[in-house]
């Protein structure tokens, strides 16, 4: 599983940069294979004071996580990949996929200007339970910590797997607490890693199976969720809510309000995109979209809980095999292909294409019966 | 400088002018939100909370559906640089998916005192809703609640608000006013537009008090003012009782029944 998350002890590399180039990933302290600082050419003495801001940023990343989690909430831009978010003066963070990534810019040296510096999420020794079902070390350390601060108020705490989210934990509160919205404040600040989180009560389990609006391309994942919960799942804390969990009557209502939200919404967005000739974001969004669409589509019977997002175009033409999803599926795949490559230039044409392919996939679910 | 009421008006009519030039294959465009609804707060509604219909199958071939796109970009355009907060362009629909409408706007759209037929044929009286959009329509309650309030939880005491965050925060409050009472209805079997949401709670559930999206909306006009940080936490912690309190009537409503959405949990591996 993709364990790249939210880390509990964060590691800094400091680039030096004079502008945008390629991010890279941190590493945890203990790792031997520790990058070097990359040092543009300039001179040397830049390279000292980078250090020493260094210690500085870190310091003050470490210090303002909390605020930095307090804006990927409710800038909602948690579940929005690529989307960024102002934070702090000389602070901004920004969401690729499942994995953040903060990055600093700000003033360090008489003679430097920029430092970029990453936060980002690196794997852990996951810890395989007996299920088969393997908690991240740092969300396990997280799910601890909760425990044991609300032990009296948890019913029940369960991690699942997810294909659209990677992970997230429902954590069952007593029907009687003290204050919910305060045990609330303590779910949140504790599990900052997790990706979903779903609080209620043990009475309102049957809410893990109803359909939900859907507003794309911000992500949900409601698609899936009765089924990951029980059956891709691992019991932390308390009893075992999944016997007690439902699952949907009609999976094809998760299908067609995923459509809905897509001509409701993610129109809206595709459009908005175009509008600021944000091509190659607006590319790999719908590739994303449309591979999350899919995966709704296999809902059910056809298994989709199962099937991580990357192998969703194959399954999705097993079941879907005419001639058209094939050659829809053919063009959106590739553009995926051209997305992976990053010099491979996308232009206004390219981005008109991909929307129309996704419209035509859109048409396609739609008129497909399903 | 803050934009008038005219300078809103002269923008969508200018979008409007623009997207006539698609000619018939425009079948309406309807305006909602604030402007529709005569509720702009000046400087803070922001363009453009508007629905394009564009006639039947036109965005199944792809030169008209590039033609379409093409001009929505050039009508949204001088919006985006009007000095007027701009959002995004308008929601698209083709006529045949009339009803495609989420739980939040669906019942604001047809409603004519909120919203505006801005050009084209008044295609309101077709918009319908199948009766499993209206199931999903009743769940739209619980993904807000999730997705928009429990997360909100964060700026609970013992956090001490910065500038910053009561801005955030208060941003917040404003969207959850807007949403919480459209959804609730939604929820209890009533649905209701946005402009009459409110209403429509405060006689099907008497003994709760609302009060609570008074004081946000009088604080968003600026006909009163925010004294210290804590008031923010404690408009919070009312929307969080409120929540708690309101639950109750949904989960028990007559009108809303759960179980027809509900299977039993057979595996689905051994069906497989």
């Amino acid at each position: 599983m993709l364990a790249e998350e939210w880390p509990a002890r964060i590691a800094l590399r400091v680039l030096l940069t004079g502008g945008d180039r390629p991010r890279q990933h941190a590493r945890t302290p203990s790792r031997p294979t520790r990058q070097p600082l990359r040092i543009p050419s300039r001179a040397s003495h830049c390279r000292s004071a980078a250090i020493g801001a260094d210690t500085l940023r870190r310091k003050r990343a470490e210090a303002s996580l909390q605020e930095t989690y307090l804006r990927r909430l409710i800038a909602q831009t948690e579940i929005l990949p690529l989307r960024g978010a102002r934070l702090l003066d000389g602070l901004s963070v920004r969401f690729r996929s499942w994995t953040v990534r903060l990055d600093i810019v700000g003033r360090v040296g008489k003679n430097e200007k920029i430092v970029t510096s990453n936060l980002f999420g690196y794997s852990t020794k996951d810890r395989p339970l007996a299920s088969g079902i393997a908690v991240p070390s740092d969300l396990a350390e997280g799910a601890r910590r909760l425990v044991d601060g609300a032990r009296g108020d948890l019913e029940s705490l369960l991690y699942y797997e997810h294909p659209l989210t990677v992970h997230g934990v429902i954590v069952v509160a007593r029907d009687r607490v003290g204050s919910y919205p305060d045990l609330l404040a303590r779910i949140y600040r504790t599990l900052l890693a997790v990706p979903a989180i779903h609080c209620l009560r043990w009475r309102d389990l049957f809410v893990l199976a109803l359909p939900c609006s859907s507003a794309p391309p911000f992500l949900d994942d409601q698609p899936h969720l009765a089924y990951c919960v029980k059956y891709r799942s691992a019991l932390l804390h308390g009893r075992d809510c999944r016997p007690e969990v439902p699952l949907p009557a009609q999976p094809r209502l998760f299908l067609q309000e995923h459509l809905r939200g897509c001509r409701h919404y993610f129109r809206a967005h595709y459009l908005q995109r175009l509008l600021k000739a944000a091509y190659r974001e607006l590319v790999r969004e719908i590739l994303e979209e449309a591979r999350r669409l899919m995966s709704t589509a296999l809902m059910g019977d056809r298994g989709g809980w199962q099937i991580d997002l990357a192998e969703v175009p194959q399954r999705f033409l097993t079941w879907h095999g005419t001639a058209e999803a094939a050659k829809v599926l053919g063009g959106l795949e590739g553009f995926a292909r051209r997305l992976s490559d990053p010099t491979a230039a996308l232009q206004k044409e390219d981005a008109c294409e991909v929307t129309w392919l996704f419209e035509r996939l859109l048409d396609l679910l739609g008129k497909g019966g399903v | 400088m803050t934009p008038t009421l005219e300078d809103y008006w002269r923008a969508v009519d200018s979008f409007a002018a623009a997207m006539g030039r698609l000619g018939d294959d425009v079948r309406g465009i309807l305006l909602w939100g604030s402007l529709a609804r005569d509720e702009v707060v000046l400087g803070q509604s922001d363009l453009l909370d508007a629905v394009v219909v564009v006639r039947r199958g036109l965005l199944e071939e792809r030169a008209e559906f590039d033609r379409v796109v093409q001009q929505i970009l050039a009508a949204c355009a001088p919006l985006a640089e009007s000095g007027i907060p701009f959002a995004h362009p308008p929601n698209l629909f083709q006529e045949e998916e009339l009803g495609d409408f989420e739980a939040f706007i669906g019942p604001t759209l047809v409603s004519p005192d909120s919203s505006r037929l801005l050009m084209g044929e008044d295609l309101r009286p077709l918009v319908h809703w199948s009766d499993e959009g209206q199931a999903v329509a009743r769940c739209a309650f619980f993904s807000m609640k999730r997705r928009f309030l429990d997360r909100l939880s964060v700026f609970l005491p013992p956090l001490r608000l910065s500038a910053q965050q009561q801005s955030l925060l208060f941003d917040r409050l404003v969207e959850l006013s807007k949403s919480f009472p459209v959804l609730a209805c939604a929820a209890l079997g009533r649905p209701a537009s946005q402009k009459h949401a409110l209403t429509e709670l405060r006689q099907a559930l008497p003994d709760l008090d609302f009060s609570l999206f008074d004081k946000i909306t009088a604080l968003r006009k600026g006909e009163r003012s925010l004294g210290r940080p804590e008031e923010l936490q404690g408009l919070l912690r009312s929307a969080f009782d409120l929540t708690e309190r309101i639950e109750e009537p949904i989960l028990a409503s007559a009108t809303a029944r759960w179980s027809d959405l509900l299977a039993a949990g057979a595996d689905p591996q051994e069906r497989t």
